[in-house]
């Protein structure tokens, strides 16, 4: 049985022994000690968009023309949602950069039949495509709408497919894909330090949304490792962080700062924003 | 096995028993090429990833990136980790670069025009045939003039020798150039150079409509000290953006204050009254630089009380932003967008200027700092040709006086001119006009001969960024794959020419590599070059610390000087005002064939792939119009249609409309999608300066009665962005 397999079966049994609940990352506990996760300081982010290029680019996400966008099909693993706060001349425009949180409770792996989506010993939400059947039942789950499914196959127009990433496989008609976290930049991080009989650094992982961030508003990092930067940041930044939609109780992957303003009028504690975005 | 010897039979074999691969050096299928493990070409190893350091345009936007290639295939560019310029960040445009690279719809060959200008009818070439056409026309020019974009360093220096050799002059068109900018630095601060922001060690910013962090002069240099400045040290930075149209930078500021459009240097004024007469800066700063330019008493003519109707902005706000500036020092004023493209845009630049004088801000860490004087052995970036110059050289052409030739390269003036200047029928008065470039533009679609470039990543080239990161930096640029098209670079194409035609003036290199490598010999000298050269390549350019000058201690200028702002109109026939925008992903338009940048979305609405116009919702009320109608905006010299996007953020009476849609040429996701804002300006000037004015247009909108769902990321409740209920209400009835 694979590992990943292993995993599931072990989740199944915690499951039935544990009734209703679902055990968290922290209750099953990462073999390897490592749990990939993300620090968003919203503070730094400028809504520039250049995560999402970065990510299109890195993980052959087909194209986004017009009609994909008008259908509400578009596919963007990373994107960046913009809240509106108040009226002229007193508008404030909120930008928040949302992909997969990488759930420890993931509300989206205990509804796929068959174990496409599944949580792996290092936090990641992993999808397998080629396990996926398309029942769409994890995108219908996930409260952060970040799972996007393949209504059609993806075409580049030659000579385009030569930009096409080797690493990554283009996802056909009929399944779901979503952020891997950069899955293959970790696995590529992970042989080169085992080559090198070493651990892997601190930093040395980058996805491509985190490398290409001019402001360094999104750090990737090992979130339990104490000694990491961005865990240290989101230790000295506790007043900041949150999670988002933490009242679902499931355990993102990923921390965000709150934007710091000067100005506020709005209660601190208050993160609705004036218009629902999605 | 006739025809079919020994050894290539083995070979095959090997190839077959080992697993053969197809190794392509970034070639389409018709170049793919059976290739054995045994016998691997140089540099393509299968799965092997190979990093090449390059640029990722031709334009001195100063970003270095490095380019993950595999089996000679560009896969990915990022950030050059160790320039210093961007610090291995990037942002959207330079990112796309490697699909302008596979573009489906790039000139492959050159094309001569068959029928009428713009007419889009041209017949294929071979390569010689379309040089020998070329040679021809220019063996028989008594003048040539080059237009270009604002291209940098040996490449800059080459079109620019190369007109001056045939008789002609080098024209540089940038669409919405920086030319007021660079102007209010040489006035402000004495300065030949543009100064660098040390945005990160500063404590507040305070922006007169410069979009910084989006599309202003070097948006990845601004973003990586934009990070310090909020969150890299002790003290958080403050923002205030002030401005009549909410940029993305506006949209990240902690104060974002409407103004009225050219109305940014009375308000600059007004603010450093309010740090003068509530000393809210240390006289010494200030009453020396005061005196300069006017005295107290031209200042206190600015008080709060006198320009807040005038400005817009309410007598308390004024004196809050003087406060919250004076007060968050080290810090800077900046000015550019829409306050510099006014009439009086240079007078509000300088008012701004002005600022950092009083606070000391000129010169000090976290303010304006210098960037080091160029050697004499680099060539400078090439400062962008006015567009009081350029419709002056057209309205020449046009009497009658036109130069025989013109070699156009990357520049797209008959796309961004407005059509008031009537620059196409200039152009058209030219009876040789040959168009470079990697995809069909409205000015090669005017050409008589376009010829295909190579492009960025096919290419060897260096670059001087502006503005500088306080060092003396040149970039290299380097072929990173084998050419993808039969396109020849800018440079050879020149070199070439001018090799041909006269020899004797020509210089001592036969391509652009040998141009760029003498270049760097002349310019980093010292121990054995060809390591030097090897480690350059390596790094993308070379760097040091240099000499910078200091800058003047006050302003060039007169308080007296700043004068009201005019119009297109006096505001009854066309009372709104139109404030065009470059967007973050689709910038002046140049890059809009590319779909990763027409499916990003504009930060502010969200918007894709069309041309909308932001309105306040009282003015939508106004009209009769709500989001997704269809209006039609008229202004004295044009008219074009946009989709309604209604904007919490706008302020009423004001249309900010994204420039870069409305193309006619340039491929399946360019052509015929949206509309030309830029078109329809009026040719208005910035007064001693020269640039266009284009925030100085007034316009009416009339609805057209069509609607067209807006392509937009965010999702609003109300079911007018979206063709259909989602949600359908039950009761118990």
């Amino acid at each position: 049985m694979s590992s990943s397999a292993n995993e599931a079966a072990s989740r199944a049994s915690a499951v039935s022994s544990m009734g209703q609940t679902i055990p968290t990352d922290a209750e099953v506990g990462h073999p390897e000690g490592v749990r990939w996760g993300m620090v968003v300081d919203l503070d730094r982010c400028t809504g520039c968009q250049a995560c999402v290029v970065a990510c299109q680019a890195e993980n052959n996400i087909a194209l986004n023309e017009e009609q994909r966008v008008l259908e509400r099909r578009a596919k963007t693993w990373i994107r960046i949602e913009r809240y509106w706060e108040g009226e002229f001349p007193n508008a404030k425009a909120r930008f928040i950069p949302v992909l997969c949180q990488h759930c420890g409770n993931a509300p989206c792996e205990t509804v796929c039949p068959v174990w496409a989506t599944y949580h792996n010993n290092e936090g990641l939400n992993v999808q397998v495509y080629n396990r996926c059947i398309g029942t769409r039942f994890c995108a219908n789950g996930c409260p952060y709408s970040v799972r996007y499914f393949n209504f059609w196959n993806p075409e580049w127009p030659e000579p385009m497919n030569n930009q096409l990433n080797p690493d990554v496989t283009v996802r056909t008609k009929g399944i779901i894909e979503k952020c891997t976290f950069c899955i293959q930049r970790i696995n590529r991080v992970q042989v080169t330090a085992k080559t090198e009989g070493r651990e892997i650094r601190s930093g040395e992982v980058q996805p491509a949304c985190a490398q290409s961030c001019p402001t360094s508003a999104l750090v990737f990092c090992d979130l339990n490792d104490p000694e990491s930067a961005p865990a240290q940041l989101a230790e000295a930044e506790a007043g900041r962080s949150y999670t988002l939609l933490e009242h679902f109780g499931t355990d993102p992957g990923i921390i965000y700062l709150k934007k710091v303003d000067p100005h506020a009028e709005i209660l601190e504690d208050d993160h609705a924003p004036a218009e629902a975005h999605a | 096995m006739s025809g079919l010897g020994r050894r290539r039979f083995l070979v095959g074999s090997a190839a077959l028993a080992g697993g053969a691969t197809v190794v392509a050096c970034a070639a389409p299928e018709r170049e793919s090429q059976v290739q054995s493990f045994v016998l691997q070409p140089e540099l393509s190893l299968p799965g092997q990833e190979l990093w090449f350091a390059t640029t990722c345009a031709h334009s001195s936007c100063g970003n270095s990136v490095v380019v993950r290639t595999i089996d000679g295939r560009a896969k990915k560019v990022e950030g050059n980790p160790a320039f210093p310029v961007n610090q291995g960040k990037l942002n959207v445009r330079s990112q796309a670069g490697v699909q302008s690279l596979y573009h489906p719809d790039r000139l492959t060959v050159p094309k001569r025009r068959r029928g009428l200008r713009g007419a889009n009818e041209f017949e294929d070439l071979e390569w010689p045939a379309g040089l020998d056409l070329l040679t021809e026309k220019m063996s028989e020019a008594r003048s040539v003039v080059v237009i270009t974009g604002p291209i940098s360093g040996t490449r800059a220096r080459i079109a620019r020798d190369f007109a001056t050799a045939f008789g002609g002059e080098h024209l540089v068109y940038e669409t919405l150039e920086s030319t007021v900018w660079r102007k209010t630095v040489q006035d402000g601060l004495g300065a030949r150079r543009l100064p660098y922001l040390d945005i990160a060690n500063a404590h507040s910013i305070l922006s007169f409509g410069a979009d910084f962090l989006s599309t202003w002069l070097s948006p990845t240099q601004y973003g990586v000290g934009y990070g310090e400045f909020r969150q890299g040290h002790g003290e958080r930075g403050r923002l205030i953006q002030v401005e009549p149209r909410m940029s993305l930078t506006g949209a990240n500021a902690d104060s974002w204050v409407y103004v009225h459009p050219g109305q940014e240097g009375a308000l600059a004024l007004s603010i450093a009254q309010v740090i003068a007469a509530e000393g809210l800066a240390p006289p010494d700063n200030w009453f020396g630089v005061v005196s300069e330019v006017g005295g107290l008493d031209a200042l206190n003519a600015y008080a709060p009380d006198r320009v807040s109707q005038r400005t817009g902005v309410p007598v308390e706000r004024i004196q809050e932003i003087a406060r919250e500036f004076a007060s968050h020092q080290p810090g800077f004023a900046i000015a550019g967008g829409p306050a510099l493209a006014s009439t009086n845009g240079l007078d509000n630049g300088l008012a701004a200027m002005l600022l950092n004088h009083m606070v000391g801000s000129v010169g000090q860490p976290g303010g304006l700092l210098p960037n080091p004087d160029l050697r004499s052995s680099v060539t400078p970036p090439t400062e962008p040709t006015s567009f009081a110059d350029l419709a002056g050289r057209g309205n020449t052409w046009l009497e009658g006086e036109p130069p025989d030739v013109a070699i156009v390269f990357e520049a797209d003036p008959v796309y961004g001119m407005p059509e008031a200047t009537r620059f196409a029928d200039a152009l058209g008065k030219i009876p040789f006009v040959v168009g470079i470039g990697t995809i069909m533009s409205e000015t090669l679609g005017h050409s008589h001969l376009v010829l295909p470039s190579s492009h960025a990543f096919e290419e060897w080239g260096d670059y001087v960024p502006d503005p500088a990161p306080r060092q003396h930096v040149v970039g290299l640029q380097q072929p990173v794959v084998r050419p993808t098209t039969s396109g020849r670079s800018f440079g050879d194409i020149l070199l070439t020419l001018w090799h041909d035609l006269r020899p004797n003036l020509a210089p001592p290199w036969d391509t652009m590599r040998d141009a760029v490598r003498a270049n760097a010999a002349e310019v980093f000298r010292g121990g054995d070059f060809e390591e030097r050269w090897v480690e350059l390549l390596k790094n993308g350019g070379g760097w040091n610390d240099d000499w910078a000058p200091e800058f003047r201690s006050s302003p060039n200028w007169h308080i007296n000087l700043l004068a009201e702002p005019a119009f297109s109109d006096n505001g009854v026939e066309f009372p709104l005002h139109v404030i065009p925008f470059e967007g973050v992903a689709l910038g002046g338009g140049d890059e809009t064939a590319n779909p990763w940048l027409q499916a990003t979305p504009d930060p502010i609405s969200t918007a894709t792939w069309t041309t909308w116009v932001e309105m306040n919702p009282s003015t939508a009320a106004a009209l009769n119009v709500s989001r997704g109608d269809v209006v039609r905006i008229e202004t004295a010299h044009g008219e074009f249609e946009a989709g309604v996007y209604i904007s919490p953020a706008a302020a009423p009476g004001v249309l900010g409309v994204p420039i870069g849609q409305g193309h006619t040429f340039g491929g399946r996701w360019r052509e015929d999608r949206g509309s030309n804002v830029l078109a329809s300006l009026a040719p208005l000037t910035v007064a001693g300066a020269g640039g266009l004015a284009w925030a100085a247009t007034r316009a009416r909108v009339r609805p057209t009665g069509d609607y067209r769902q807006l392509p937009t990321i965010e999702v609003l409740p109300n079911a007018r962005n979206d063709v259909e209920e989602v949600i359908v209400q039950i009761t118990n009835e």
